[in-house]
């Protein structure tokens, strides 16, 4: 499988992930075995050894131990089946570094997978992405690549792979929503946090990690502790993938080994900071000019500076565009990406948008953001509600001087540009409740099942609103139910 | 405000995937088990009891769920006593009971065909006899009002409301033929049995009465006349200065200017 465009690649430093990458869209399994070698199969307690000799953590945001990570399932497994899951589902949209790992080099990652299942005698590796994308179609590719070459004759693992392809939103890459997602329910953060480590997969111990995760714990069987820890700082060594777009005139995937200063990473992009650089995705935080400057790019110096690499996200916003607006942009996404399921958050995120798009017109108060903010954080299942009140809460500190010119002129005089990358919103039938008034009568039950879209005037008439295409069952039930026979539903637009 | 997965303010437990579930496997066991019934002697015994108390009593039950639902679709416009809430329960109402309804008079005739009380013709054609043949003049209005009863939301569209009354208003007919049908046809009623159906019949006739009445005698529905400034001929009277002043700063200015 040759994929038409894929996503774009740089590098600093040594080619570890990236490596052939600069010469084909999509290493297939020739070529990876070409420039990787043979995989060899090693036991369970060397693998936790290098791991731990190199500190490697989980690449999806949380950085949590790896090796930690591989005892717990080995412990909950204990004589029982395991499942290794790899986490190519990322909601964010700012991230393409699971895309481009899937689409352009799949076999790294199958490989860091596969070794991970055969040390834990795992039942199956299971591969959850995108449903419809090019990244599906490309491991779907390289899953089918390694079966045809074990028919010809070679020697890959006969250990199970499935590709599972899930719907894209924000919080379906939640570790606790993707392993729904992929035992066929709903793919919403569960209200119980359970470990995937000890309950996943058909309830099985599951070892749930992030692509890049796998592609790294191949790369690092490969080279051995010694080799892998030749780049990068000391205490985090190895390399990271950023993934760079916003203002950057090339938007990338960077390798780059720990230690980098940010404002190499963003130099090869070719990108200005101009109002401040977002670390960590939409559930990250703002570095202004000053700090991403001397910003280094590792956990430890996101942290000195005051953000978090996260899952290596790094969006410059540059000069051109109205800093605040942007992310009003943002916050109303994730108040849409809401699951809707703990009220706080379903409630709660619409009105810090609310808040935070009066700012931007210059009405709103940074008190009202605050506070409502304050009524979200740490008020739900899953990281969704604190991870948006960081954003906006570091929004505000960032850009202090371009609210107060907001608040002072109503607008900083810069446009709106979309910088920041948002999917194209769905578009969603909406209804429209038609009455014909000479048959009206009054009756009002219109009024008593539709009350948020239904109101009635002193005299006991209704006026309706739009109704969305998701309560179009509500509506029609109440179109039915009136005794006049006046109401119509009828389609938008 | 609602939220997609939450499109209603207090979330019916009735529909959650555990109670279809429930319904479905319950479903599936009583036809099973009917059909395990037939497999022992025993078992065709009880079933033969089965159908011997549906042959004695569908049709009653048939008449009195369908007398609940004429009642019901009466009451579903009253706007006197019922709060709009309560009307839609009371169509809620409506409808279960006409499906209890239906479905019981859809056993009775089935019944009645299939144990060769009546031919099958009898179905649509009032030929086995007046009291009989009420029966099946009956059925044939009730198929009209059961059709315009499913089809509600279609006149609705199409623009004939007018349309859909008259032929669900069919069930005024209907049923009191359903009823002579009842007391006449097979085994003699109770004397208290006839006293109700009476009873209920004078009930329902005197509220549609009452609902036919306040129609026709319903005012006219007229612009409401709101009064005008009349107008006059007398010759205009120069206004009298009124020396107060209007807005505080000419207040200000007035108290300057007087010192």
């Amino acid at each position: 499988m040759i994929p038409h465009s894929v996503p774009r690649v740089l590098r600093m430093g040594p080619a570890r992930l990236t490596a052939g990458l600069d010469h084909t869209r999509r290493l297939d399994l020739p070529a990876h075995r070409t420039l990787h070698g043979d995989q060899v199969p090693r036991p369970l307690d060397d693998i936790i050894a290098q791991v731990e000799e190199v500190d490697m953590r989980g690449r999806g945001g949380a950085a949590f131990p790896f090796a930690r990570k591989l005892r717990a399932v080995a412990d909950a497994a204990h004589g029982r089946e395991s499942v290794v899951l790899v986490n190519g589902a990322e909601g964010e949209p700012a991230s393409s570094k699971d895309a481009m790992l899937l689409v352009r080099n799949p076999h790294l990652v199958l490989d860091g997978a596969v070794l991970a299942a055969e040390a834990l005698n795992a039942r199956e590796v299971v591969v959850a992405t995108v449903e419809g994308e090019v990244a599906e179609a490309s491991i779907t590719a390289a899953v089918a690549e390694r079966r045809a070459a074990n028919v010809a004759g070679a020697a890959e693992s006969r250990i199970g792979i499935r590709v599972v392809g899930l719907q894209e939103r924000f919080i379906s890459g939640e570790g606790g929503a993707l392993v729904r997602a992929v035992n066929g329910m709903d793919p919403v953060p569960p209200g119980r946090k359970r470990r995937a480590s000890e309950s996943g997969v058909d309830g099985l111990p599951t070892l749930l990690s992030n692509t890049e995760t796998f592609a790294q714990l191949a790369v690092l069987a490969e080279l051995g502790p010694e080799q892998y820890a030749k780049t990068g700082t000391s205490r985090e060594p190895g390399t990271v993938l950023l993934s760079v777009s916003g203002g950057a005139a090339t938007a990338a995937v960077v390798e780059a080994p720990t230690g980098t200063p940010l404002i190499d990473v963003l130099d090869l992009c070719e990108a200005e900071i101009g109002d401040g650089v977002l670390i960590g995705g939409y559930h990250g935080a703002w570095l202004d000019a000053e700090t991403a400057i001397s910003a280094v790019v590792s956990r430890e110096g996101m942290k000195l500076a005051g953000g978090s690499l996260g899952a290596g996200i790094v969006v410059p916003l540059g000069e051109s565009t109205c800093p605040l607006g942007e992310a009003a942009r943002v916050a109303s996404y994730l108040a849409a990406q809401s699951s809707g399921q703990c009220g706080p958050c379903r409630l709660g995120l619409p009105d810090v948008a609310r808040a935070l798009g009066g700012l931007v017109e210059g009405t709103g108060s940074i008190d009202a953001v605050r506070r409502s903010v304050r009524s979200v954080e740490r008020r739900g299942a899953c990281f969704h509600p604190d991870g948006t009140a960081r954003f906006v809460l570091s929004s505000l500190d960032a850009f202090e001087s371009d609210i107060a010119l907001h608040l002072e002129h109503g607008s900083c005089g810069r446009p709106v540009r979309g910088v920041l990358p948002l999917p194209e919103p769905e578009e969603e039938p909406e209804y429209r409740l038609d009455v014909d008034w000479t048959r009206c009568q009054g009756h009002g039950l219109c009024a008593h099942l539709l009350p948020e879209f239904v109101e009635l005037d002193d005299y006991g008439f209704p006026s309706f609103k739009t109704v969305p295409g998701w309560m179009v069952k509500e509506a029609s039930r109440a179109v039915g139910m009136c005794p006049a026979l006046a109401l119509r539903l009828a389609r938008t637009g | 405000m609602l939220h997609r997965r939450q499109p209603r303010h207090a979330p019916g437990t009735l529909d959650t995937r555990n109670v279809r579930l429930g319904v479905s496997v319950s479903i599936a066991a009583i036809l099973l088990s009917g059909f395990a019934l037939t497999r022992t002697d025993r078992g065709i015994e009880l079933l033969g009891r089965g159908v011997a108390f549906l042959e004695y009593f569908a049709g009653v039950f048939a008449l009195v769920s369908l007398t609940a639902t004429v009642a019901l679709g009466l009451l579903t416009t009253e706007r006197v006593f019922l709060s709009p809430a309560n009307r839609v329960r009371a169509q809620l109402a409506h409808r279960a009971a006409a499906f209890a309804g239906t479905a019981f008079l859809l056993t009775h005739v089935a019944l009645m065909i299939s144990l060769g009380h009546v031919p099958p013709a009898a179905l649509l054609i009032p030929m086995t006899g007046i009291w009989v043949g009420l029966g099946t003049l009956a059925f044939d209005m009730m198929i009209v009002v059961v059709v315009t009863g499913i089809a509600r939301g279609r006149f609705a569209v199409t623009g004939r409301p007018w349309m859909w009354r008259l032929m669900h208003a069919t069930s005024y007919v209907a049923w009191p033929v359903a009823i002579l049908h009842g007391l006449t046809a097979g085994r003699w009623a109770a004397s208290w049995v006839a006293w109700s159906y009476m009873a209920s019949l004078a009930a329902v006739a005197s509220a549609l009465l009452v609902r036919l009445l306040a129609t026709m005698l319903r005012p006219p529905l007229m612009a409401e006349q709101v009064d005008a400034p009349a107008v006059s001929d007398a010759p205009a009277e120069p206004a009298e200065r009124i020396d107060a002043p209007v807005s505080l700063a000419e207040a200000r200015r007035k108290y300057r200017e007087a010192g």
